[in-house]
C-alpha cells in the first residue's frame, strides 16, 4: 500500500513540479484554448467538407488526438525539463527502481490527457450540437485510456532522445505531426496509401481513432477487444523500449559522463 | 541603412534556421499540412483542391513560419538577453526588427513552395495560373501585408508578456478564423467581422481571386481594397505598438524585464 502511495504521490508532485511554476493564464492557453482551437478547426474542416456525414466521429477521433499535447509534449517534459534544471544526474543517479520512477511520472500525463481528450469532445458536442449513446461512453474511456497509455509509451521514447540531442522540439513536433497524419483522424483510414497504412499499424492512436469512429458512428463494438488489445500490447512494447533506452542512457552517462552535454 | 537592414536579413536568416523547430517548420511541417489537406479534400473538384489544399496548405505552411519566428522575434533577443544591445544600437531598432521580419517571411515564402512543389510531385496535382502576371504581383502584396502583420504580432506580443504561450496557441485559430481551408462564409455570422478584419483573410481570397480563370478587375477590387485597408490598419497598430514599446524601453527602463 506504501508503494502505490509513493507511485501516486511522486506522480502528483512531478507534474506539479511541471506546471506550477507557470501563470495559470498560460496553463490555460496552452492546456486548454489551444486544444479547444485545434478541434474546432478540424471540426469546422471536416464538417465542411464531407457534408456533416459521420461528423460525431470525426470530432471524437479528434478529441482524442487533442492527447498528443500530453503524450508527447508533456512526457518529453519530464526528461526534457530535468536536464535544463540539472537534476537529470541526481535522477539518474538515484538507487530507485527507473522503470517505476518514470512510470510514476508519466501517470500524471496520461490523466491530463483523458481530461484533455474529453474537454475537447464535451466542447465538440456543445458548439455543433452532436450527442453520443450512453451505453459508449465507457467503452469510450477505455479505448482512450489505453491509446493516451500507448502514445505516451512512444513519448516516452521519443522523451529519451533528449539524453543524446538538443533538438527535441523538432522530434517532438515531427512525432506529433506524424500521429495526427497516421491516425486518420480526419479522414476515412483507406485513403491512406497501402504502405502509409501498414506503417500507421505500428503508431499509437491510429487503432484509438479507429475504435472511436466505429463506437460513435456505427454503434459497433465487436472490434473493441482486438483493437484495444494490440494498441495496448503496442503501449507495453514502447514502454519497455524506452526504459532499454533509459538504461543504455544511464550506461553512456556512467562511462562517458555526458549525459547533460549536448 | 539599406545595408544595415540587408545584413540583419541575411544574418537573421541563417539564425532562424540554426532552430530546429524552424527547420521543422520550413522543411517538415508544409508536407505533413499537404498530405493531411490532400487526403481530406481526397474526392474534391479540381478547383476546391486548387483552392484549399494548395493555396490552403500553402498559406498555413506560410503562417506557420511567421507565428513561430517574427511573432517571438523579440522575445526570443529579450530571453538571449541581447534585446537591449540591439535596442541602444545606431541602426534603429525598427529596421532591425523588419529585417529579421523579411528573412522570416523569405523562409516562409520557400515553405509555401515546397508545400506546392509536394503536392505537383507526390499527388500529381496540377497548378494552373491562368495570369502569371496576376499572381506575382498578388504574392507579392501578400508578403507584404502579412509583414505588416507579423510586425504588429511581434509588438503586441512583446507588450502581453506571454509571448511563448500566444506564439503556441495563435496558429489554429487563424487558420480557422481566416478560413484557410475552407471558405470564411461557413463560418457564424459573428465570426466573420472578426475574419475581416484581419489581412491574412483577404491575402489568401485575393490569391484565390487571382487564380481563377478569367478573373476580372472586378473580381480582384473587393479583396485588393480589403487587404490595402487592412494593411493599413495594421501599419498604425504597429506603430502604436512600436511606441508603446519605446516608452517601456526609455522612460520605465522594463525593455528586458517587462
Amino acid at each position: 500500500m506504501e508503494g502505490i502511495l509513493r507511485f501516486a504521490r511522486h506522480s502528483f508532485l512531478s507534474y506539479k513540479a511541471l506546471f506550477g511554476w507557470l501563470d495559470p493564464k498560460v496553463y490555460i492557453l496552452v492546456m486548454v484554448m489551444n486544444p479547444i482551437s485545434q478541434i474546432l478547426f478540424f471540426a469546422v474542416l471536416v464538417n465542411y467538407v464531407y457534408d456533416g456525414d459521420d461528423l460525431v466521429g470525426y470530432i471524437g477521433a479528434n478529441a482524442l488526438i487533442l492527447c498528443v499535447l500530453n503524450s508527447v509534449f508533456g512526457i518529453m517534459s519530464i526528461i526534457t525539463s530535468d536536464r535544463r534544471m540539472g537534476t537529470l544526474q541526481l535522477v539518474m543517479a538515484t538507487p530507485v527502481n527507473k522503470i517505476g520512477l518514470f512510470l510514476s511520472r508519466s501517470l500524471a500525463h496520461v490523466l491530463n490527457g483523458l481530461f484533455t481528450s474529453v474537454l475537447g469532445l464535451i466542447f465538440g458536442m456543445v458548439i455543433f450540437q452532436i450527442t453520443i449513446p450512453l451505453e459508449a461512453i465507457l467503452p469510450l474511456m477505455t479505448v482512450w485510456m489505453v491509446s493516451i497509455f500507448a502514445a505516451c509509451g512512444l513519448g516516452l521514447i521519443i522523451g529519451c532522445f533528449s539524453l543524446w540531442t538538443p533538438s527535441m522540439h523538432l522530434l517532438a513536433n515531427l512525432l506529433a505531426s506524424s500521429l495526427l497524419l497516421l491516425s486518420g483522424a480526419n479522414y476515412p483510414q483507406n485513403i491512406m496509401p497501402d504502405w502509409l497504412l501498414s506503417f500507421a499499424d505500428f503508431v499509437p492512436l491510429t487503432k484509438g481513432v479507429e475504435l472511436t469512429k466505429q463506437l460513435l458512428n456505427e454503434g459497433n463494438y465487436s472490434n473493441v477487444i482486438p483493437l484495444l488489445s494490440a494498441e495496448f500490447i503496442l503501449g507495453i512494447c514502447y514502454f519497455v523500449i524506452s526504459f532499454l533506452f533509459l538504461k543504455y542512457a544511464e550506461h553512456l552517462s556512467r562511462v562517458k559522463g555526458t549525459m547533460d552535454l549536448d | 541603412m539599406m545595408r544595415a537592414l540587408f545584413q540583419t536579413i541575411r544574418v537573421h536568416m541563417g539564425l532562424s534556421m540554426a532552430r530546429p523547430m524552424f527547420q521543422f517548420i520550413i522543411w517538415l511541417s508544409p508536407l505533413f499540412l499537404a498530405t493531411i489537406a490532400i487526403f481530406i479534400y481526397s474526392s474534391a473538384s479540381p478547383e476546391e483542391i486548387f483552392h484549399y489544399v494548395i493555396l490552403g496548405s500553402g498559406f498555413m505552411a506560410l503562417w506557420s513560419s511567421i507565428v513561430f519566428s517574427s511573432a517571438s522575434d523579440i522575445n526570443r533577443e529579450r530571453f538571449y538577453g541581447t534585446l537591449e544591445i540591439i535596442f541602444v544600437a545606431p541602426v534603429p531598432f525598427v529596421v532591425i526588427l523588419i529585417g529579421k521580419i523579411i528573412g522570416n517571411t523569405v523562409w516562409g515564402f520557400l515553405s509555401m513552395v515546397i508545400s506546392f512543389v509536394y503536392l505537383m510531385i507526390i499527388f500529381q496535382v496540377e497548378i494552373t495560373i491562368p495570369n502569371p502576371f496576376a499572381f506575382v504581383s498578388a504574392i507579392i502584396l501578400v508578403l507584404f501585408a502579412l509583414i505588416v502583420f507579423s510586425f504588429f504580432l511581434s509588438l503586441a506580443f512583446t507588450l502581453s508578456r506571454q509571448a511563448e504561450a500566444l506564439m503556441n496557441f495563435i496558429e489554429y485559430p487563424i487558420y480557422l478564423i481566416c478560413g484557410f481551408m475552407f471558405p470564411v462564409t461557413i463560418l457564424p455570422l459573428w465570426v466573420q467581422p472578426l475574419s475581416y478584419a484581419l489581412p491574412p483573410t483577404w491575402a489568401i481570397e485575393l490569391l484565390r481571386v487571382v487564380t481563377v480563370e478569367n478573373s476580372t478587375f472586378e473580381s480582384i477590387k473587393i479583396p485588393l481594397t480589403g487587404l490595402l485597408i487592412t494593411t493599413m490598419i495594421y501599419v498604425a497598430l504597429g506603430y502604436s505598438c512600436y511606441r508603446a514599446v519605446e516608452r517601456k524601453a526609455r522612460i520605465s527602463g522594463k525593455l528586458g524585464v517587462y
